[in-house]
């Protein structure tokens, strides 16, 4: 069976680092991306089967991802909102823009995300 | 017979002329009072004839007329007296409404605009004569949804109608032309004797108070973020090693890894809880209301908290309604039995049993949080709510705690329009009772 | 009085005359006896005839008319005072 293949969104370095680690581990394609461009490049070029998105990136919001990568254009793909800011607001917004989950990053480790994202995987 | 002087005989014979004599002296009086001059006087009547009584009632007359030009001269120096008085006491009053600072309009007992100062003027845009006599409701209110304020709910209104104060913490806009300005209305009724004759509003601009709350929300927001970003790495890394991600690891390592991993732990709770005191107490309106089905969040929360529950070995069971519509912020009522049920978990060393009950009575419904954990001693349950309070043997058997879990709980069920009990003895366990209301209301402040 | 009027009624040319005054100047008794207790409100008996009195009669109907027009004057400078209290 092939790979799945994940695309993790974050701009803290060593964040990135210890998610791509377990994510790995845990058998996954992982690809990371620190800009909202760079993930939107990626996306394209490698259509992965899930997204890990953090919100707060450096050039542009990770909601902006959701519009130049439309999800209804790529219904294989999952988005995972995974990030610090926790605000029904945004919530509401990823959601109607496509996103499954929102996820408050401090709430987890990398093994418990890896849970997620196998359950996530199995429905 | 009596002796008839020879005079008067001669005056009988020229009546005529005597008559004529006796008109023409009182002529002039009369000419002259026709013109308003009533400063001649009736010559004295030593005739006693048949004149004499008309002389007489002349005179009074005249005098008569004199002593009412004197009470109207008097009266209108007494009127002008007062007229000054009243225009210094109004340049008095008006100077110091003016000085105020604040917008000040006062209504009739009708609602009517019997005065406004000149920073309501400024402030409406609207010319003084303009506005007196028109209510006061002609000038739109908006609420921060942009529907107009009913007239009736309007704070002078309530004022007018119940006679009391009123402070509405809620947010109004008022536009002038292309700007719509916050503004911050009260209400005092004038009484005279018991009785309401009019009210007073007074219109503050709070832009600028807003700007500061939407600044400090920003920085609350942002702080919130840039906090926990280190604290996550962190986690993450500690993890990481901890799972086994990066290899074995000796046990003696292990155990100084897991206990930074949980310091780090706590200390990721804590930010999010002293931000969240922060936020809570910064903003004007505190709940952001939405109709949701509460049994799925409490079916949320048991689900989550399961795993931790189940470390401990702790069995949690939930009875629930399988629907149960609710109007309030999801988001904070789950804070609050996420914290109900984490601490029911907490302490506890291992075993026992989480009871979580939810049942609907009337407008409102009740959730119990019931464990059989260390309880609370007897003298500590009434600061049990009280912000960074711990009891005393919470810490004792160690267990992290920041402090505010219960603050938050209390402050959100209460700005819910409900309320949090507990009961708890020590060893022997404890029960928090919530009871909100179905529907959210809002609370309206006064004064 | 009484003492002339006596006299003229039994030999005076003028006595009509003088009756008519006499009367005339009566008319005017009630007019001024309520006038001296203040009450300004009953009017002259004024005569559509050409004689020595009548400017008189018109004379004291005009202070009449002034002291009534005073009174109401004053009545309202009273309500606007109290008013302005």
């Amino acid at each position: 069976m092939a790979k799945k293949k994940i695309l993790f969104v974050e701009d803290y370095a060593a964040l990135q680092e210890a998610f791509k680690i377990a994510l790995g581990a845990e058998g996954y394609d992982v690809t990371t991306a620190g800009t909202c461009h760079e993930a939107v490049e990626s996306a394209k070029a490698d259509q992965p089967d899930l997204v890990v998105l953090d919100m707060l990136l450096p050039d542009e919001g990770g909601m902006e991802f959701l519009r130049k990568y439309p999800l209804k254009d790529h219904p294989g793909t999952i988005v995972v909102v995974f990030s610090n800011l926790s605000s029904p607001e945004l919530f509401t917004e990823a959601q109607q823009l496509g996103a499954s989950r929102y996820l408050v990053k401090s709430n987890y480790t990398p093994k418990q995300l890896a849970e997620v994202i196998a359950d996530i995987f199995k429905s | 017979m009596k002796h008839i002087p020879k005079k008067k005989e001669q005056d009988v014979g020229s009546y005529k002329d005597y008559v004529k004599q006796r008109v023409d002296t009182l002529v002039p009086i009369l000419a002259r009072s026709a013109v308003g001059d009533y400063s001649m006087d009736v010559p004295m009547d030593v005739s006693h004839d048949d004149f004499s009584e008309l002389y007489a009632g002349v005179q009074f007359m005249i005098e008569a007329i004199r002593d009412q030009l004197a009470e109207i001269d008097q009266r209108n120096d007494e009127l002008r007296a007062k007229i000054d008085e009243l225009e210094h006491l109004r340049a008095d009053d008006e100077t110091l409404l003016n000085s105020i600072g604040e917008a000040v309009v006062a209504v009739d007992d009708k609602g009517k605009v019997r005065y406004a100062n000149q920073e309501m003027i400024d402030f409406v845009g609207i010319e003084y004569a303009e506005m007196v006599g028109k209510e006061l409701g002609s000038y739109i209110l908006e609420d921060q949804y942009g529907e107009k304020v009913k007239p009736s709910r309007r704070p002078i209104s309530i004022a007018l109608k119940r006679g009391v104060r009123v402070s509405i913490s809620n947010e109004y806009y008022y536009t002038v032309g292309d700007e719509r300005i916050p503004v911050w209305v009260t209400a005092n009724p004038i009484k005279v004797n018991d009785k309401v004759v009019g009210a007073i509003s007074v219109w503050r601009n709070i832009a600028r108070e807003k700007e500061l709350d939407r600044m400090k929300s920003d920085l609350i927001f942002l702080a919130s973020h840039q906090l926990k970003t280190p604290a996550s790495a962190v986690k993450s890394s500690l993890s990481l090693l901890i799972d086994g991600y990066l290899g074995d690891m000796p046990t003696k390592q292990m155990n100084d890894l897991r206990t930074a991993y949980a310091e780090n732990n706590f200390e990721l709770k804590l930010i999010d809880d002293i931000l969240n005191v922060a936020s809570l107490e910064s903003k004007r309106v505190l709940v952001e209301p939405e109709r949701f089905d509460f049994s799925v969040v409490i079916r949320d929360i048991v689900s989550e908290e399961k795993a931790a529950a189940a470390d401990r070995k702790q069995k949690l069971k939930l009875t629930a309604p399988a629907k149960l519509a609710v109007t309030g912020d999801p988001t904070k009522l789950r804070e609050v039995f996420e914290n109900l049920i984490t601490n029911a978990i907490k302490y506890r060393p291992e075993g026992g049993r989480i009871g979580i009950s939810v049942k609907s009575f009337g407008a409102d419904f009740v959730v119990t949080v019931v464990d059989d954990g260390i309880g609370i001693p007897e003298k500590e349950i009434s600061s049990i709510f009280a912000r960074f309070f711990r009891a005393s043997n919470a810490t004792q058997i160690n267990m992290p705690g920041t402090g505010l879990g219960l603050y938050l709980a209390k402050s959100i069920v209460e700005m819910h329009g409900g309320g949090i009990e507990v009961e708890s003895e020590m060893g022997k366990g404890t029960t928090f009772t919530v009871t909100l209301p179905k529907k959210y209301k809002e609370m309206k402040h006064n004064g | 009085m009484s003492e002339i009027e006596s006299i003229t009624i039994a030999a005076d040319p003028d006595s009509d005359y003088r009756l008519y005054v006499k009367k005339k100047l009566g008319k005017l008794v009630p007019v001024l006896a309520h006038a001296a207790v203040g009450d300004y409100l009953v009017d002259v008996p004024l005569e559509d005839v050409d004689d020595d009195l009548g400017e008189v009669f018109a004379g004291v109907q005009f202070m009449l008319e002034a002291i009534r027009e005073q009174m109401r004057r004053i009545e309202e400078l009273e309500s606007v005072t109290a008013a302005a209290l």
